[in-house]
Protein backbone atom coordinates (compact mmCIF):
# COMPACT_ATOMS: atom_id res chain seq x y z
CA UNK A 1 0.00 0.00 0.00
CA UNK A 2 1.19 3.37 -1.04
CA UNK A 3 1.53 6.34 1.25
CA UNK A 4 -0.55 9.26 0.95
CA UNK A 5 0.07 13.37 1.27
CA UNK A 6 -3.08 13.44 2.85
CA UNK A 7 -4.89 16.53 4.59
CA UNK A 8 -8.26 15.56 6.33
CA UNK A 9 -10.78 18.14 6.70
CA UNK A 10 -13.74 18.30 8.84
CA UNK A 11 -14.59 19.54 12.04
CA UNK A 12 -11.36 19.22 12.69
CA UNK A 13 -8.37 19.00 10.66
CA UNK A 14 -6.27 16.12 10.66
CA UNK A 15 -2.74 16.22 8.87
CA UNK A 16 -1.23 12.38 8.63
CA UNK A 17 2.26 11.78 7.62
CA UNK A 18 3.38 11.22 3.76
CA UNK A 19 4.21 7.81 4.93
CA UNK A 20 0.47 6.83 5.95
CA UNK A 21 -0.77 3.99 4.44
CA UNK A 22 -4.42 3.77 3.75
CA UNK A 23 -5.24 1.84 6.38
CA UNK A 24 -3.50 4.30 8.59
CA UNK A 25 -5.95 7.07 7.08
CA UNK A 26 -9.27 5.11 7.21
CA UNK A 27 -8.42 3.85 11.29
CA UNK A 28 -7.95 7.75 12.36
CA UNK A 29 -11.20 8.62 10.23
CA UNK A 30 -12.71 6.07 11.77
CA UNK A 31 -11.65 7.40 15.15
CA UNK A 32 -13.23 10.48 14.15
CA UNK A 33 -15.85 9.58 12.28
CA UNK A 34 -17.33 6.16 13.51
CA UNK A 35 -19.43 7.61 16.26
CA UNK A 36 -21.05 11.04 14.65
CA UNK A 37 -21.45 9.13 11.68
CA UNK A 38 -23.32 6.51 13.33
CA UNK A 39 -25.82 9.42 14.75
CA UNK A 40 -26.11 10.85 11.59
CA UNK A 41 -26.61 7.58 10.02
CA UNK A 42 -29.69 6.71 12.65
CA UNK A 43 -31.22 10.11 12.18
CA UNK A 44 -31.74 8.83 8.50
CA UNK A 45 -32.56 5.56 9.11
CA UNK A 46 -35.01 3.38 10.58
CA UNK A 47 -32.94 0.56 11.99
CA UNK A 48 -29.60 -0.25 13.20
CA UNK A 49 -28.76 -2.84 10.68
CA UNK A 50 -29.34 -0.55 7.90
CA UNK A 51 -27.21 2.02 9.91
CA UNK A 52 -24.49 -0.67 10.45
CA UNK A 53 -24.55 -1.74 6.71
CA UNK A 54 -24.67 1.82 5.60
CA UNK A 55 -21.53 3.20 7.70
CA UNK A 56 -19.86 -0.09 6.97
CA UNK A 57 -19.96 0.53 3.01
CA UNK A 58 -19.16 3.97 3.69
CA UNK A 59 -15.86 3.76 5.53
CA UNK A 60 -14.98 1.04 2.64
CA UNK A 61 -15.72 3.16 -0.05
CA UNK A 62 -13.57 5.83 1.88
CA UNK A 63 -10.73 3.17 1.98
CA UNK A 64 -11.18 2.36 -1.78
CA UNK A 65 -10.72 6.39 -2.16
CA UNK A 66 -7.88 6.73 -0.38
CA UNK A 67 -6.58 3.77 -1.67
CA UNK A 68 -6.52 5.64 -5.19
CA UNK A 69 -4.53 8.34 -4.05
CA UNK A 70 -7.67 10.69 -3.31
CA UNK A 71 -8.26 12.91 -0.25
CA UNK A 72 -10.82 11.77 2.17
CA UNK A 73 -12.46 14.16 4.65
CA UNK A 74 -15.08 14.52 6.80
CA UNK A 75 -18.02 16.26 4.33
CA UNK A 76 -17.22 13.66 1.92
CA UNK A 77 -17.77 10.68 4.31
CA UNK A 78 -20.90 12.70 5.21
CA UNK A 79 -22.10 12.77 1.77
CA UNK A 80 -21.36 9.00 0.57
CA UNK A 81 -23.02 8.04 4.03
CA UNK A 82 -25.81 10.35 3.32
CA UNK A 83 -26.11 8.78 -0.22
CA UNK A 84 -25.78 4.99 1.02
CA UNK A 85 -28.73 5.67 3.32
CA UNK A 86 -31.43 7.67 0.14
CA UNK A 87 -30.27 3.97 -1.31
CA UNK A 88 -31.47 1.85 1.50
CA UNK A 89 -34.52 4.17 1.87
CA UNK A 90 -35.78 4.02 -1.87
CA UNK A 91 -35.01 0.13 -1.79
CA UNK A 92 -36.78 -0.34 1.36
CA UNK A 93 -39.76 2.07 -0.36
CA UNK A 94 -39.49 -0.44 -3.39
CA UNK A 95 -39.38 -3.51 -0.92
CA UNK A 96 -42.45 -2.02 1.43
CA UNK A 97 -44.81 -0.56 -0.08
CA UNK A 98 -47.22 -0.07 3.39
CA UNK A 99 -44.82 1.39 5.67
CA UNK A 100 -42.51 4.19 4.38
CA UNK A 101 -39.79 4.08 6.96
CA UNK A 102 -39.10 7.83 6.14
CA UNK A 103 -41.52 8.49 8.25
CA UNK A 104 -40.85 5.71 11.29
CA UNK A 105 -37.68 6.41 13.30
CA UNK A 106 -38.25 4.48 16.40
CA UNK A 107 -34.96 2.43 17.46
CA UNK A 108 -33.61 3.00 20.49
CA UNK A 109 -30.05 2.51 21.92
CA UNK A 110 -29.77 0.01 24.75
CA UNK A 111 -29.58 1.79 27.97
CA UNK A 112 -30.64 5.02 26.21
CA UNK A 113 -32.43 7.31 28.63
CA UNK A 114 -35.84 8.15 28.48
CA UNK A 115 -35.13 11.75 27.50
CA UNK A 116 -33.17 10.58 24.60
CA UNK A 117 -35.90 8.44 23.75
CA UNK A 118 -38.48 11.07 24.09
CA UNK A 119 -36.45 13.25 21.92
CA UNK A 120 -36.08 10.85 19.20
CA UNK A 121 -39.79 10.19 19.10
CA UNK A 122 -40.33 14.01 18.44
CA UNK A 123 -37.97 13.88 15.59
CA UNK A 124 -39.67 10.86 13.99
CA UNK A 125 -42.44 13.08 13.51
CA UNK A 126 -40.36 15.27 11.34
CA UNK A 127 -39.67 14.62 8.02
CA UNK A 128 -35.76 13.40 7.17
CA UNK A 129 -34.56 16.88 5.67
CA UNK A 130 -35.85 18.39 9.29
CA UNK A 131 -34.09 15.65 10.85
CA UNK A 132 -30.73 15.96 8.90
CA UNK A 133 -30.47 19.52 8.91
CA UNK A 134 -31.03 19.50 12.60
CA UNK A 135 -28.80 17.15 13.38
CA UNK A 136 -25.88 18.39 11.15
CA UNK A 137 -26.26 21.88 12.26
CA UNK A 138 -26.98 21.41 16.19
CA UNK A 139 -25.55 18.39 16.73
CA UNK A 140 -22.51 17.99 14.80
CA UNK A 141 -21.92 21.47 14.52
CA UNK A 142 -21.50 22.41 10.99
CA UNK A 143 -21.89 25.99 9.40
CA UNK A 144 -24.51 26.08 6.95
CA UNK A 145 -22.43 26.57 4.44
CA UNK A 146 -20.84 23.16 4.92
CA UNK A 147 -24.17 21.74 4.74
CA UNK A 148 -25.28 23.37 1.65
CA UNK A 149 -21.66 21.68 0.23
CA UNK A 150 -23.09 18.42 1.90
CA UNK A 151 -26.39 18.32 0.39
CA UNK A 152 -25.70 19.94 -2.87
CA UNK A 153 -27.58 23.02 -2.24
CA UNK A 154 -27.33 26.76 -1.56
CA UNK A 155 -25.44 27.96 2.46
CA UNK A 156 -29.04 30.31 2.05
CA UNK A 157 -31.60 27.10 1.01
CA UNK A 158 -29.74 25.73 4.46
CA UNK A 159 -30.29 28.23 6.39
CA UNK A 160 -34.61 28.82 5.72
CA UNK A 161 -34.63 25.16 6.18
CA UNK A 162 -32.98 24.88 9.70
CA UNK A 163 -35.00 27.79 10.62
CA UNK A 164 -37.74 25.87 9.44
CA UNK A 165 -37.04 22.82 11.17
CA UNK A 166 -36.40 24.54 14.27
CA UNK A 167 -39.99 26.15 14.32
CA UNK A 168 -41.19 22.79 13.50
CA UNK A 169 -39.52 20.78 16.49
CA UNK A 170 -40.02 23.17 18.93
CA UNK A 171 -43.81 23.38 18.10
CA UNK A 172 -43.68 19.20 18.14
CA UNK A 173 -41.78 19.09 21.48
CA UNK A 174 -44.35 21.98 23.32
CA UNK A 175 -47.46 19.67 21.97
CA UNK A 176 -46.28 16.66 22.86
CA UNK A 177 -45.03 18.08 26.42
CA UNK A 178 -49.03 19.70 26.49
CA UNK B 1 -40.13 39.26 6.22
CA UNK B 2 -40.41 41.95 8.13
CA UNK B 3 -36.90 42.90 10.75
CA UNK B 4 -38.45 40.70 13.85
CA UNK B 5 -38.20 37.55 11.24
CA UNK B 6 -34.91 38.51 10.26
CA UNK B 7 -33.65 38.61 13.52
CA UNK B 8 -35.62 34.99 14.67
CA UNK B 9 -33.70 33.15 11.58
CA UNK B 10 -30.06 34.72 12.56
CA UNK B 11 -31.22 32.90 16.17
CA UNK B 12 -31.64 29.84 14.36
CA UNK B 13 -28.19 29.74 13.04
CA UNK B 14 -26.81 31.74 16.34
CA UNK B 15 -23.69 29.52 16.65
CA UNK B 16 -22.15 30.72 13.55
CA UNK B 17 -22.73 34.06 13.10
CA UNK B 18 -19.81 36.36 13.47
CA UNK B 19 -18.76 40.15 13.36
CA UNK B 20 -21.50 42.45 12.08
CA UNK B 21 -24.71 39.90 12.36
CA UNK B 22 -23.42 38.72 15.82
CA UNK B 23 -23.13 42.22 16.75
CA UNK B 24 -26.87 43.17 15.55
CA UNK B 25 -28.09 40.13 16.65
CA UNK B 26 -26.60 40.91 20.49
CA UNK B 27 -28.30 44.19 20.09
CA UNK B 28 -31.73 43.25 19.06
CA UNK B 29 -31.72 40.79 21.70
CA UNK B 30 -31.44 43.65 24.46
CA UNK B 31 -34.37 45.37 23.45
CA UNK B 32 -36.82 42.18 22.46
CA UNK B 33 -38.24 39.77 24.74
CA UNK B 34 -40.19 37.50 22.29
CA UNK B 35 -36.42 36.88 20.86
CA UNK B 36 -34.95 36.34 23.91
CA UNK B 37 -37.60 33.86 24.55
CA UNK B 38 -37.28 32.31 21.23
CA UNK B 39 -33.07 32.26 22.14
CA UNK B 40 -33.90 30.59 25.39
CA UNK B 41 -36.10 27.53 23.43
CA UNK B 42 -33.20 27.26 20.47
CA UNK B 43 -30.67 26.85 23.44
CA UNK B 44 -33.56 24.21 25.12
CA UNK B 45 -33.75 22.72 21.93
CA UNK B 46 -29.75 22.55 21.43
CA UNK B 47 -29.53 20.70 24.49
CA UNK B 48 -32.49 18.27 23.68
CA UNK B 49 -30.67 17.04 20.56
CA UNK B 50 -26.54 17.16 21.38
CA UNK B 51 -26.70 13.97 23.23
CA UNK B 52 -27.90 12.08 20.33
CA UNK B 53 -24.66 12.61 19.11
CA UNK B 54 -23.07 10.03 21.83
CA UNK B 55 -24.51 7.55 19.72
CA UNK B 56 -22.82 4.32 20.47
CA UNK B 57 -21.73 2.73 16.74
CA UNK B 58 -22.96 -0.42 15.80
CA UNK B 59 -21.25 -3.01 17.51
CA UNK B 60 -18.31 -4.51 15.39
CA UNK B 61 -18.46 -2.09 12.89
CA UNK B 62 -14.97 -1.12 12.97
CA UNK B 63 -13.94 -4.96 13.56
CA UNK B 64 -15.89 -5.45 10.26
CA UNK B 65 -14.74 -2.84 8.31
CA UNK B 66 -10.43 -3.53 9.06
CA UNK B 67 -10.92 -7.29 8.50
CA UNK B 68 -12.71 -6.62 5.48
CA UNK B 69 -10.02 -4.52 3.92
CA UNK B 70 -7.26 -6.56 5.83
CA UNK B 71 -8.47 -10.00 3.75
CA UNK B 72 -8.48 -7.55 0.25
CA UNK B 73 -5.12 -7.04 1.17
CA UNK B 74 -4.03 -10.15 1.77
CA UNK B 75 -6.07 -10.98 -1.50
CA UNK B 76 -3.93 -8.87 -3.18
CA UNK B 77 -0.94 -10.46 -2.37
CA UNK B 78 -2.25 -13.81 -2.99
CA UNK B 79 -4.30 -13.54 -5.38
CA UNK B 80 -5.10 -17.42 -6.53
CA UNK B 81 -4.49 -18.78 -2.79
CA UNK B 82 -6.74 -22.39 -2.23
CA UNK B 83 -7.87 -21.96 1.46
CA UNK B 84 -6.91 -25.20 3.17
CA UNK B 85 -9.29 -27.65 3.56
CA UNK B 86 -8.85 -27.52 7.47
CA UNK B 87 -9.58 -24.26 7.78
CA UNK B 88 -12.75 -24.52 5.24
CA UNK B 89 -14.01 -27.24 7.86
CA UNK B 90 -13.08 -25.16 10.84
CA UNK B 91 -15.17 -22.27 9.54
CA UNK B 92 -18.06 -24.74 9.12
CA UNK B 93 -18.14 -26.58 11.93
CA UNK B 94 -17.63 -23.39 14.18
CA UNK B 95 -21.30 -22.23 12.59
CA UNK B 96 -19.78 -18.96 10.44
CA UNK B 97 -22.51 -20.13 7.85
CA UNK B 98 -25.55 -19.67 9.52
CA UNK B 99 -28.29 -20.94 6.89
CA UNK B 100 -27.72 -23.88 4.71
CA UNK B 101 -25.15 -23.68 2.74
CA UNK B 102 -25.13 -25.77 -0.66
CA UNK B 103 -23.32 -24.35 -3.31
CA UNK B 104 -22.62 -23.95 -7.03
CA UNK B 105 -23.26 -24.70 -10.41
CA UNK B 106 -20.70 -25.32 -11.96
CA UNK B 107 -20.11 -25.60 -15.89
CA UNK B 108 -18.13 -27.29 -18.52
CA UNK B 109 -14.95 -25.80 -19.97
CA UNK B 110 -16.03 -23.45 -22.21
CA UNK B 111 -17.91 -21.45 -19.63
CA UNK B 112 -14.13 -20.29 -18.63
CA UNK B 113 -13.49 -19.44 -21.80
CA UNK B 114 -16.34 -16.60 -21.74
CA UNK B 115 -15.87 -15.86 -17.99
CA UNK B 116 -17.67 -12.77 -16.85
CA UNK B 117 -20.77 -13.62 -19.60
CA UNK B 118 -23.79 -13.50 -17.73
CA UNK B 119 -26.07 -15.41 -20.44
CA UNK B 120 -24.10 -18.74 -20.23
CA UNK B 121 -24.21 -18.56 -16.64
CA UNK B 122 -27.70 -17.72 -16.91
CA UNK B 123 -28.66 -20.66 -19.17
CA UNK B 124 -26.71 -23.20 -17.21
CA UNK B 125 -29.31 -22.05 -14.09
CA UNK B 126 -32.07 -22.09 -16.08
CA UNK B 127 -31.35 -25.46 -16.48
CA UNK B 128 -32.16 -26.23 -13.48
CA UNK B 129 -34.98 -24.32 -13.05
CA UNK B 130 -33.75 -21.14 -12.05
CA UNK B 131 -34.51 -17.90 -13.27
CA UNK B 132 -32.70 -14.57 -12.51
CA UNK B 133 -33.45 -11.19 -12.60
CA UNK B 134 -30.77 -9.32 -12.77
CA UNK B 135 -31.27 -5.57 -11.08
CA UNK B 136 -29.32 -2.55 -10.22
CA UNK B 137 -31.26 -1.56 -6.98
CA UNK B 138 -29.36 -0.94 -4.02
CA UNK B 139 -29.56 -3.96 -1.48
CA UNK B 140 -29.51 -4.24 2.36
CA UNK B 141 -26.09 -5.98 2.06
CA UNK B 142 -24.11 -3.99 0.13
CA UNK B 143 -21.98 -5.45 -3.35
CA UNK B 144 -18.97 -5.04 -1.27
CA UNK B 145 -20.12 -6.45 1.45
CA UNK B 146 -21.28 -9.78 -0.16
CA UNK B 147 -17.73 -9.52 -2.14
CA UNK B 148 -16.07 -9.92 1.40
CA UNK B 149 -18.30 -12.62 2.36
CA UNK B 150 -17.34 -14.65 -0.57
CA UNK B 151 -13.78 -13.97 -0.34
CA UNK B 152 -13.47 -15.13 3.15
CA UNK B 153 -14.14 -18.35 1.57
CA UNK B 154 -12.43 -18.22 -1.59
CA UNK B 155 -9.93 -15.74 -1.16
CA UNK B 156 -8.59 -14.52 -4.07
CA UNK B 157 -11.11 -16.48 -6.46
CA UNK B 158 -14.13 -14.25 -6.66
CA UNK B 159 -14.58 -13.01 -10.61
CA UNK B 160 -18.09 -11.32 -10.62
CA UNK B 161 -20.82 -10.41 -7.90
CA UNK B 162 -24.39 -9.42 -9.87
CA UNK B 163 -27.21 -8.50 -7.56
CA UNK B 164 -30.16 -10.99 -9.17
CA UNK B 165 -33.79 -11.74 -8.06
CA UNK B 166 -33.50 -15.57 -7.94
CA UNK B 167 -36.62 -18.00 -8.18
CA UNK B 168 -36.76 -22.22 -8.65
CA UNK B 169 -39.99 -23.31 -8.19
CA UNK B 170 -38.33 -26.48 -7.27
CA UNK B 171 -36.56 -24.98 -4.71
CA UNK B 172 -38.19 -24.29 -1.74
CA UNK B 173 -35.41 -21.89 0.00
CA UNK B 174 -36.17 -19.28 -2.51
CA UNK B 175 -40.15 -19.15 -1.52
CA UNK B 176 -42.74 -18.24 -4.21
CA UNK B 177 -41.53 -14.55 -4.82
CA UNK B 178 -37.99 -15.32 -5.41
CA UNK B 179 -34.86 -14.06 -3.12
CA UNK B 180 -32.62 -11.42 -3.57
CA UNK B 181 -29.07 -12.25 -3.70
CA UNK B 182 -25.72 -11.62 -4.94
CA UNK B 183 -24.76 -14.30 -7.44
CA UNK B 184 -20.84 -14.25 -7.02
CA UNK B 185 -19.30 -16.15 -9.51
CA UNK B 186 -16.13 -17.89 -8.03
CA UNK B 187 -13.19 -18.60 -10.10
CA UNK B 188 -12.15 -22.25 -9.67
CA UNK B 189 -8.68 -23.30 -8.59
CA UNK B 190 -6.39 -26.09 -9.51
CA UNK B 191 -7.16 -28.15 -6.63
CA UNK B 192 -10.59 -28.81 -4.84
CA UNK B 193 -13.11 -26.76 -4.20
CA UNK B 194 -15.44 -26.56 -1.51
CA UNK B 195 -14.27 -30.00 -0.02
CA UNK B 196 -13.95 -31.88 2.80
CA UNK B 197 -10.69 -33.44 2.83
CA UNK B 198 -10.78 -36.30 0.95
CA UNK B 199 -12.23 -34.57 -1.92
CA UNK B 200 -15.87 -34.50 -1.66
CA UNK B 201 -18.28 -32.19 -1.45
CA UNK B 202 -19.21 -30.55 1.89
CA UNK B 203 -23.13 -30.41 1.26
CA UNK B 204 -25.06 -33.54 0.88
CA UNK B 205 -27.10 -32.07 -2.33
CA UNK B 206 -24.32 -31.65 -4.46
CA UNK B 207 -22.02 -34.69 -3.37
CA UNK B 208 -23.86 -37.74 -5.00
CA UNK B 209 -20.64 -39.68 -5.60
CA UNK B 210 -20.16 -36.88 -8.45
CA UNK B 211 -16.79 -36.10 -9.59
CA UNK B 212 -15.55 -32.33 -8.59
CA UNK B 213 -15.32 -29.89 -11.26
CA UNK B 214 -11.77 -29.00 -11.90
CA UNK B 215 -12.64 -26.37 -14.35
CA UNK B 216 -15.54 -23.70 -15.06
CA UNK B 217 -17.68 -21.61 -12.89
CA UNK B 218 -18.57 -21.92 -9.55
CA UNK B 219 -21.61 -19.77 -8.88
CA UNK B 220 -22.53 -18.86 -5.16
CA UNK B 221 -25.48 -17.61 -3.91
CA UNK B 222 -25.85 -14.98 -0.65
CA UNK B 223 -28.53 -13.81 0.60
CA UNK B 224 -29.11 -9.85 -0.09
CA UNK B 225 -30.54 -9.25 3.17
CA UNK B 226 -29.40 -11.45 5.87
CA UNK B 227 -25.26 -12.09 4.25
CA UNK B 228 -25.74 -15.75 4.37
CA UNK B 229 -25.46 -18.21 1.55
CA UNK B 230 -28.19 -20.40 0.32
CA UNK B 231 -28.77 -22.64 -1.95
CA UNK B 232 -27.93 -22.46 -5.73
CA UNK B 233 -27.71 -25.55 -7.44
CA UNK B 234 -26.08 -29.15 -7.46
CA UNK B 235 -23.38 -29.60 -9.68
CA UNK B 236 -22.45 -30.72 -12.91
CA UNK B 237 -19.55 -32.34 -13.21
CA UNK B 238 -16.85 -30.96 -16.14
Amino acid sequence: VSGHDVSVAGIDGVHLSDSATSRDVLVDLMNRYEQPLSGYLSVLLSDRDAVRDCAQETFLRAYEHLERGKAVNGQWLYKVARNKAIDHIRHLRRVRTAVDTLETLDWTQPGESERIAAVRRTLAQLSPDDREILYLFIVDKFETAEIGAMLGIRAGAVRVRLFRARERFRALHQKDRS
Amino acid sequence: VNRHDTHRRLLARCDELKGREAERLRAHLLVCDACRELARGYDVQDAMLRPLGQIRPPPALRDAVLASIDRREETNKEPRHTPPAGRLRTWFLGGVVAASVVIAGAFGATSLLDRGSPPSVQMALAKKGYTLLFSRAPAPIGRNVAKQIALAFFPGRVSGVRLARVLNGRAPAFGPGGRLCWMISIVPPDGPLLTQPGNTWLDAASAQGRALPRTGYLVVFVDAKRGTFVLASSADSA
